[in-house]
């Protein structure tokens, strides 16, 4: 197969006559360069710190969580989130693409930031004043307005299109 | 299907997905400069609460006292935007995903450093978010002391930042600044049912407004009644006030027995000892000071007790001939745990606000709020509003 013109890009970048790819790094100035090296020096001295701060408890575990979190946001995550918006335009209505991907979008993310309070991992038997809140109820029901929500902009969405083409048929 | 193939094949579909508006590097510029202005306010708030906890030998004691609410205000929004960022940085990670499978090519020294950087900085920023938000939750599925590991996190992910805005500063302006000096070919157009620019930022800004509107309230007092998702509620607790550390937990239920003794220590190994009774005698302050815990939660409550001014002058300056010779360390009745005592700096004695309370809200201390006697201070962290008082020390 022959490749699409797009992939003949250089690989440098032009200067301010418009560059093909948006995405690549010009070369930096001095300036910049100033900062990159203050910024490796603070990287550095972070993890020099880390390793020399007597109160940490164990650096493998910092090490580990740093890189993990990488690599199962890039390599899990990423995927699944990629993976089921493809399927969700293969499978589901025009009308309802937007609405049901916002939605799983929005439910996702507060569900993700919220589900350590939500399941309560954190909660002690003598401080009830810890946790205090049925989160797991609220996120249900938040959830469920989400769906609510979905459900209407999509109707709207569709009711909107049958117009259009029935406008389309009779003219 | 051979090796060579495949990976053209995942290239096509790469440079592909480049080309709509989503993974744009407009998108990715307005994303990364939002997630810039949180992750800068989480920096310097953060940066503030440190101070507060461990003022470096130089600060300790000149920090500026602030009013009475400064840290409820900061470390507030320091939860509260480190809540909003976790859908910012998600996004942020989609819009630039198709970047992650570009081949690197190993003639072009700057972008391999560049992307030896991007590791410390995706990798430390989710960590961030993740540690922040588990914390708040008081769960702690990891081996490291969590203060230490997101503190130093912190400066990891700064330093990342520093080498990715100045490799990234030229695109962004290019992207967003004037039509005049922007040189952006014309937008791509979306397949009907896609998700626009503008509906990726609408749908970012609906789960960061969510997320704040439910959490907000354990601090802010206008958002009280929609308190749906956050850790804590300011008015559940005893008393009605929240604790982080009971009294069971620091064994310290009895403290509040006629054998209580509040002992001032000199520098010099002097001591005195006041009873409650003697304490009472004192003149009795009421104070409105909010307690504001590190973890993001605040509440207000009526204290009445002894300002520490006042405790140090009856305990007499010992032939010094100076009542507030410098730091006064709080010490605690607790038995376990980290945070049994705390620093005063002479500026912070020096308010009348900072009192030794017997009493919340007109009744006297629940064991689980410090009885008989605890420290309460405007504008600082909760862990420092030492519970459970015995000790009063000169350094």
């Amino acid at each position: 197969m022959s490749a699409p013109e797009h992939h003949e890009r250089p690989m440098t970048t032009s200067g301010p006559s418009a560059p093909l790819d948006p995405h690549r790094t010009a070369p930096p100035g001095l300036v910049a360069w100033l900062v990159i090296g203050a910024g490796w020096m603070v990287m550095m001295i972070a993890v020099f710190g880390l390793f020399n701060d007597p109160k940490l408890g164990s650096p493998t575990s910092w090490v580990t969580w740093i890189l993990g979190a990488a690599i199962l946001h890039d390599a899990v995550v990423l995927p699944i989130v990629v993976g089921v918006g493809w399927l969700l335009g293969r499978s589901l209505p025009r009308p309802w693409r937007t609405p049901v991907r916002a939605a799983l979008v929005v439910g996702a993310v507060v569900s993700l930031a919220t589900f350590p309070i939500a399941r309560r991992y954190g909660a002690r038997a003598d401080n009830p004043s810890i946790l205090p809140l049925d989160v797991a109820r609220n996120l249900l029901g938040l959830l469920a307005v989400l769906a609510v929500v979905a459900i209407a902009a999509g109707s709207v969405n569709m009711v909107r299109e049958r117009r259009r083409t029935q406008r389309g048929v009779t003219e | 299907m051979d090796a060579t193939e495949v990976l053209n094949r995942v290239e096509v579909t790469r440079s592909a997905a480049e080309e709509r508006q989503v993974h744009g590097a407009r998108t990715a510029s307005v994303l990364g400069v939002a997630l810039g202005v949180s992750f800068g306010i989480c920096f310097l708030t953060g940066v503030w609460s440190h101070l507060q906890q461990q003022p470096p030998g130089w600060l300790e004691g000149s920090l500026p006292f602030g009013p009475t609410g400064l840290y409820r205000f900061t470390q507030g929004l320091h939860v509260i935007t480190g809540l909003a960022s976790i859908p910012l940085l998600l996004a942020k990670l989609y819009s630039v995903s198709p970047q992650l499978l570009r081949r690197p090519s190993l003639s072009d020294k700057v972008n391999l450093m560049e992307r030896a950087a991007v590791l410390p900085l995706v990798g430390g920023s989710l960590f961030l978010l993740a540690t922040g938000a588990a914390n708040i939750a008081r769960w702690y599925p990891w081996k490291f002391f969590f203060p230490v590991g997101h503190w130093w996190a912190a400066w990891l992910v700064l330093g990342a930042t520093m080498i990715h805005v100045a490799l990234k500063a030229p695109t962004v302006r290019r992207t967003l600044g004037s039509t005049r000096t922007r040189t952006e070919a014309a937008e791509p157009a979306t397949a009907p049912g896609e998700l626009t620019r503008r509906g990726l930022f609408l749908t970012v800004g609906t789960a960061a407004g969510v997320l704040t509107l439910f959490t907000a309230g354990q601090t802010v007092p206008y958002l009280r009644r929609l308190t749906l998702l956050a850790p804590r509620r300011p008015d559940i607790g005893p008393q009605g006030l929240p604790v982080n550390r009971t009294a069971a937990a620091a064994r310290t239920t009895d403290l509040a027995g006629p054998d209580y003794r509040l002992t001032v220590t000199r520098a010099n190994g002097e001591s005195r000892s006041f009873t409650i009774d003697e304490l009472r005698a004192l003149p009795q302050r009421t104070e409105e000071i909010v307690i504001s815990c590190v973890e993001g939660w605040s509440a207000m409550a009526l204290w009445t007790g002894v300002s520490v001014a006042d405790v140090l002058r009856s305990a007499g300056d010992g032939g010094t001939g100076s009542e507030v010779p410098g730091i006064v360390t709080v010490t605690s009745a607790q038995q376990v745990g980290g945070y049994r005592s705390s620093e005063l700096t002479p500026s912070a004695i020096a308010d009348p606000r900072c009192l030794l309370a017997l009493e919340i809200n007109g009744e006297p201390l629940a064991p689980d709020h410090g009885a008989p006697l605890r420290l309460i201070a405007p504008n600082r962290p909760g862990v420092m509003q030492t519970k459970w008082v015995t000790g009063l020390e000169f350094a």
